[in-house]
């Protein structure tokens, strides 16, 4: 039975793939015993010569038909950009958290180009008067952007002035669930400016965590950061594990610490050992160690070391981190014994 | 950044990471590869089409689901696949099913036979074809899955098997089994 069920293994293989030598000779050897399967192998090698493997033809494009169908139903409830699992709050979307947080590079925002001197139009005129407006932070610009997007939504600046009015409602500090509503409409009618810019995806994110609660947890992390606390940051990450604003206020005690603010997971994973080390929460600190623990294995493919903090994390006893920690060390392995 | 020049790990991250501009380069860059594969799944054009919609979808939602340590392609091709299989289930597709009128022979019911032997191996590639695509739905889900992806896609047996979260051995049975039926429904044909 074993060795019917290994020669059928060998033969389908061979089909396809290289034996080894040894598994080669003992095939060999077994289809001298078994002539039925000799015929098979032969029967084999023809059909599977002579099927062709040409693929169809297609010639088109999905994507506007696939992107239309994923805007207009509802969220799939493992987004990628919204993070809403556990891996979003841990992983590569806390970089962009802060800069989502303080909000928008002004240098970000898409230029619209001009036509010629003499014939701009009310929607170019209404976002250079913003941009400037902006500038000062002089907040009128939002009701000025409102209302030319009311007048001209389909004008081809519109997902530029959509851009810069959610930048603005964030901006202001206490209208959270504007900002919400300008980065929704900016995700389902101005699709392109919104591709474009990815930072507006983690903010949404951002938003749509809090939004359950009014926002609340938000303003809570503006006080703490005004505060320039570190222990009030950590207090938050603490109350809200796992979740997006957790990590952002993560972010936000690692510039109260005055950890490295550079480029590249060598540096993201320095500054986050320095706010490790100031911690005394144990939740924080858990899911400081999940961060790190991605950052080691994804970015500076450092498995052990990934393997170390994923462990810390799911020895901490939190329930929702020490899942997130053993989902990761399904593939990296399971930690070491715990010496008594 | 020039999308056009990164390799699928580091798109397939981006996109992890939200950045939806790497989604659409992965589309562009595979959905030729998704509809070939719902084709030989589905057996028909139309059918193929929607299950390449439905698949790049659900790639777009199951992202999390997919890790830097298996190949994105073979991944993305594995959920094609399953939604070939959910999507022929659920329109309770009959094995008898007409085949799909673009891939109908032109000489079929001529009374001329082919005239240069190019011609009659094109003819003859085309009718095997024709009955491999009836022969497939013979096959078991996991069948038909393992012998598409590995035949026509050239994934290695051992992708597959990472994919469908089995043993390499396991894969090997169902190709044996899917050959030993695709050989039986073929026998006619005298290849």
């Amino acid at each position: 039975m074993f060795t019917r069920r290994k020669i059928e293994q060998l033969l389908a293989a061979s089909m396809y793939e290289p034996l080894s030598s040894e598994e080669a000779a003992w095939l060999e050897r077994q289809l001298g015993r078994y002539p039925e399967y000799r015929a098979m192998q032969s029967d084999f090698r023809r059909m599977v010569g002579a099927i062709p493997a040409a693929a169809p033809e297609f010639s088109g494009d999905l994507l506007p038909a696939v992107r239309a169908a994923i805007l207009e139903g509802p969220r799939p409830s493992a987004a990628p950009a919204w993070g809403r699992g556990l891996a979003g709050a841990f992983a590569g979307v806390c970089v962009v958290l802060l800069a989502a947080y303080v909000g928008l590079n002004a240098a970000e925002t898409a230029r619209p180009t001009f036509e010629a001197a003499g014939s701009v139009t009310p929607m170019q005129r209404s976002l250079a008067e913003a941009e400037r407006l902006a500038a000062e932070k002089d907040f009128t610009a939002i009701a000025l952007l409102r209302e030319a997007l009311a007048r001209t939504p389909d004008a081809p600046e519109a997902g530029a002035a959509q851009l810069l009015l959610a930048r603005l409602e964030f901006e202001h500090g206490e209208r959270y669930a504007e900002a919400h509503e300008a980065l929704n409409t900016l995700r389902t009618q101005y699709w392109d400016t919104w591709a474009a810019h990815p930072e507006c995806a983690a903010q949404f994110a951002l938003l749509d965590d809090a939004r359950a609660e009014d926002f609340a947890p938000l303003y809570a992390l503006d006080r703490a950061r005004r505060s320039g606390s570190f222990d009030a940051l950590e207090g938050l990450a603490a109350q809200y594990p796992g979740r997006l604003l957790a990590a952002a206020a993560i972010d936000a005690m690692r510039e109260v610490a005055g950890g490295l603010d550079s480029p590249g997971s060598a540096f993201r994973a320095a500054a986050l050992e320095t706010v490790r080390a100031r911690c005394t929460n144990p939740i924080t600190i858990a899911q400081i160690d999940m961060q790190l623990g991605e950052l080691y294995w994804k970015g500076l493919n450092d498995s052990e070391r990934a393997r170390s903090f994923f462990c810390n994390a799911q020895r901490s006893g939190h329930l929702v981190v020490a899942q997130a920690a053993t989902d990761a060390l399904k593939v990296l392995g399971a930690c070491p014994p715990v010496a008594p | 950044m020039d999308r056009h020049t990164q390799d699928d790990t580091t798109l397939a991250l981006a996109w992890k990471g939200g950045d939806l501009a790497a989604y659409e380069e992965l589309v562009r860059r595979y959905q030729g590869r998704v509809y070939a594969v719902a084709y030989r799944m589905t057996g028909n054009r139309e059918d193929a089409l929607d299950v390449t919609q439905e698949a790049l979808i659900k790639a777009y939602s199951r992202i999390e689901a997919w890790q830097p340590t298996g190949g994105f392609l073979s991944w993305l091709l594995r959920l094609t696949s399953n939604q070939a299989i959910d999507h022929l289930r659920r329109r309770k597709r009959r094995r008898q099913e007409p085949l799909d009128e673009a891939f109908v022979p032109a000489t079929e019911g001529a009374a001329v036979e082919p005239s240069t032997p190019d011609v009659a191996q094109s003819v003859r590639a085309r009718e095997i074809d024709e009955r491999v695509r009836a022969a497939l739905p013979v096959l078991s889900p996991a069948q038909r899955t393992v012998f598409v992806l590995r035949h026509y896609e050239g994934l290695q047996l051992a992708e597959i098997a990472e994919q469908m979260n089995c043993t390499v051995g396991s894969v090997k049975v169902h190709l044996f089994r899917a050959l030993k039926k695709l050989r039986s429904e073929l026998k006619d044909l005298h290849l």
